[in-house]
């Protein structure tokens, strides 16, 4: 058993087969070894619980383009559940398993977010993530007009 | 962490991500489906750059978006759709930042007379645009180190175009004009043979551009002959329309690795007419020639063989074939069934379409050990134009139960109902009987494949009504849902369970 301890010092045990989905814990669990130690971390022990077994991907795995290209935005529906949380929380898991290294939950919100944005014009996605329109009217004319005005030519 | 304080406001969350999350999150958004390019140019003057609508959020997102080379590297283009300077200035700059990265292309460039000096039916205005179209064909053809994974349909003149423009370059290094090539499909590309009335002399093929690839794993072409300079030692997957030759181990003898082969049509060239010396087959019915890495065979349209194309070759480690439509040509099955006999291969998977009954026992003869069996709807057929009673009928017969062992049995429904027509009612019946009825001590599968993309309702009604007859017998049911294709997949326990 590992014992995690939460940013406001609540504990919780978890099978080392759980946490070791979090490549970053793995990697901190080999180089402390047994150890009585607490480890602090924030609670992803629901996510880790439900896709124990399940196979990790490979370090080197999935990183040419032509792979990261073709990746779909599926979600499945239990990721789907778990991932159904509002912005600050959402990146914040996200944050998490990016620090973690748990390369599966980092899809997931990722693909999250990536959902969120397509299909939505610049202003939709302003106010959705309430981003500021920091192009300067000069900018704005020149080269993102550019790149727009291009249905003069039909 | 290279930490990302850019210029959403101070209240935003996502302000929190690191520059790498958000450059993986836009990569999700830089096509509208995994299988879509990042830029398209499909419809007269409509470009379509799904990454933009992030690019123009804000400052910092244009920067991760504009710097990022992956984004910009791939494309699906039809050149006559460049309707003025200003997409062709876009596509300039898109290109430019797509930096090294390795391209992914469709190009389409329908005849629009490369002959710049000569009349053309076109209107004015198409003609005045030529240059600009074929000035941005080149700037891909001067890209040509990059591409990667390329589907090409370009008229004859434009093909003789994107030819001169490569050889100016002089004759290409060892690794050919396309060192980092590994997929190309141009099935649309008649060979230049073919226009040429068989002077090879005067026209240049595919092949001869294509030539050496030193990556190519993946090649899907119209047509090859049996002179075109083919040494593919790489490629696993061929698919071809048409073969002009008189025996296949010609060919398959360049392609020692080849995993996968399909063929649509062969034929046999007029020696006259063409340069084809038969002295010179090394390989012959007493000496066949065995390609050892051939696992799955594709034939399409296999009504029009016949021509002892296969009499010296014999393919040992096939366990996979498919077959979308066989014609009455008995001489065509009689040598495909001649094919596997000798080759003392072990067809495990069978995918069958259209055909007459004894076409289909033949097949089941020549596969004892079958495992798996797709019976699939040819595209030529509509909407159980045939009856699939009467086209199944015979694996449901008594007599046929010795040649169809308990398998897994795929059924693909196409976009028709069997749910709102008395004739094919019947078929979960048959399907019962033929599946349940044989199950073994192992679990089978039975999955059911519907496009829904003309009819939603009408997959609706295929599966409600499946899952009525079938859902009490079945362990576990599933129901993935991919893009275009609906299935419906069960597992059937074994007897007794």
């Amino acid at each position: 058993m590992v014992t995690l301890v939460t940013s406001d010092n609540e504990k919780f045990n978890a099978e080392k087969e759980v946490v070791e989905r979090s490549v970053l814990i793995k990697n901190m669990l080999e180089d402390v070894g047994e150890s009585d130690q607490p480890i602090p971390l924030p609670m992803f022990l629901e996510y880790c619980e439900h896709h124990r077994g399940e196979p990790l991907p490979a370090p080197d795995a999935d990183t040419s383009q032509d792979d990261t290209r073709k990746r779909t935005t599926d979600i499945s529906e239990w990721d789907q559940k778990f991932i159904t949380v509002d912005q600050e929380m959402l990146f914040e898991i996200i944050l998490a398993a990016n620090y973690l290294d748990i390369k599966s939950l980092l899809d997931v919100g990722c693909k999250t977010v990536a959902n969120m944005i397509k299909g939505k014009t610049p202003e939709e996605i302003r106010k959705l993530f309430n981003i500021v329109n920091d192009f300067t009217p000069r900018r704005r004319c020149a080269q993102i007009k550019k790149e727009n005005e291009w249905a003069e030519d039909r | 962490m290279d930490s990302y304080s850019g210029s959403p406001g101070s209240s935003s969350p996502i302000r929190t991500l690191p520059v790498e999350v958000l450059t993986e999150i836009f990569g999700y958004c830089s096509s509208k489906s995994p299988s879509s390019h990042a830029v398209t140019l499909t419809r007269p003057g409509e470009l379509d750059v799904p990454i933009q609508a992030v690019s123009s959020t804000c400052s910092k997102w244009r920067s991760i978006v504009c710097t990022q080379s992956t984004f910009w590297s791939s494309y699906d283009l039809n050149l006559t759709y460049i309707t003025g300077p200003k997409i062709f200035d876009l596509l300039i700059m898109y290109i430019g930042r797509s930096g090294t990265a390795k391209l992914r292309l469709g190009i389409a460039c329908p005849e629009m007379n490369a002959d710049q000096g000569s009349e053309t039916s076109q209107s004015s205005e198409d003609a005045d645009l030529l240059p600009t179209r074929l000035a941005f064909l080149a700037v891909l053809l001067d890209n040509s180190s990059r591409w990667h994974d390329v589907f090409l349909d370009m008229s004859s003149s434009v093909f003789a175009y994107a030819v001169s423009r490569l050889e100016l370059r002089g004759k290409p290094k060892e690794d050919g004009y396309f060192p980092n090539l590994e997929k190309l499909y141009c099935q649309d590309q008649e060979s230049e043979h073919y226009y040429l009335d068989g002077d090879p002399e005067t026209g240049r093929s595919l092949f001869d551009i294509f030539q050496p690839c030193p990556r190519l794993r993946d090649l899907t072409a119209h047509d090859s002959w049996v002179t075109d300079p083919i040494d593919y030692s790489h490629l696993t997957n061929l698919d071809l329309m048409f073969y002009r030759g008189r025996s296949l181990s010609t060919l398959l003898s360049r392609c020692p690795n080849l995993k996968e082969f399909s063929l649509a049509y062969c034929s046999i060239p007029d020696e006259d007419d063409f340069d084809y010396d038969e002295s010179a087959r090394v390989w012959s019915k007493n000496h066949p020639f065995s390609h050892r890495s051939l696992v799955t065979l594709i034939l399409p349209m296999y009504e029009h063989f016949g021509c002892a194309i296969w009499e010296d070759l014999c393919f040992p480690s096939v366990n996979t074939l498919t077959i979308d439509q066989i014609g009455d040509d008995e001489a065509g099955m009689a040598e495909l069934v001649d094919l596997v006999s000798r080759s003392r291969c072990n067809l495990r998977t069978m995918a069958i379409g259209k055909m007459p009954l004894g076409a289909l026992f033949k097949l089941l003869s020549i596969a004892p050990s079958l495992e798996r069996l797709k019976l699939a709807r040819h595209y030529t057929v509509h909407a159980w134009e045939t009856n699939p009673t009467t086209m199944f009928l015979p694996l449901f017969k008594k007599e046929t139960q010795h040649l169809v062992p308990a398998l897994s049995l795929q059924i693909e429904l196409g976009a028709s109902s069997f749910v709102d027509r008395p004739a094919t009612r019947d078929v979960p019946q048959h399907i019962h009987d033929m599946v349940v009825s044989r199950l073994g001590e192992v679990p089978t599968q039975l999955s059911f494949v519907v496009t829904a993309l003309e009819s939603k309702q009408t997959m609706e009604l295929n599966f409600g009504f499946l899952f009525e007859f079938f859902g009490a017998r079945f362990r576990d049911i599933t129901q993935p849902l991919p893009y275009e294709t609906y299935s419906l997949a069960l597992t059937l326990g074994g007897r007794g369970s």
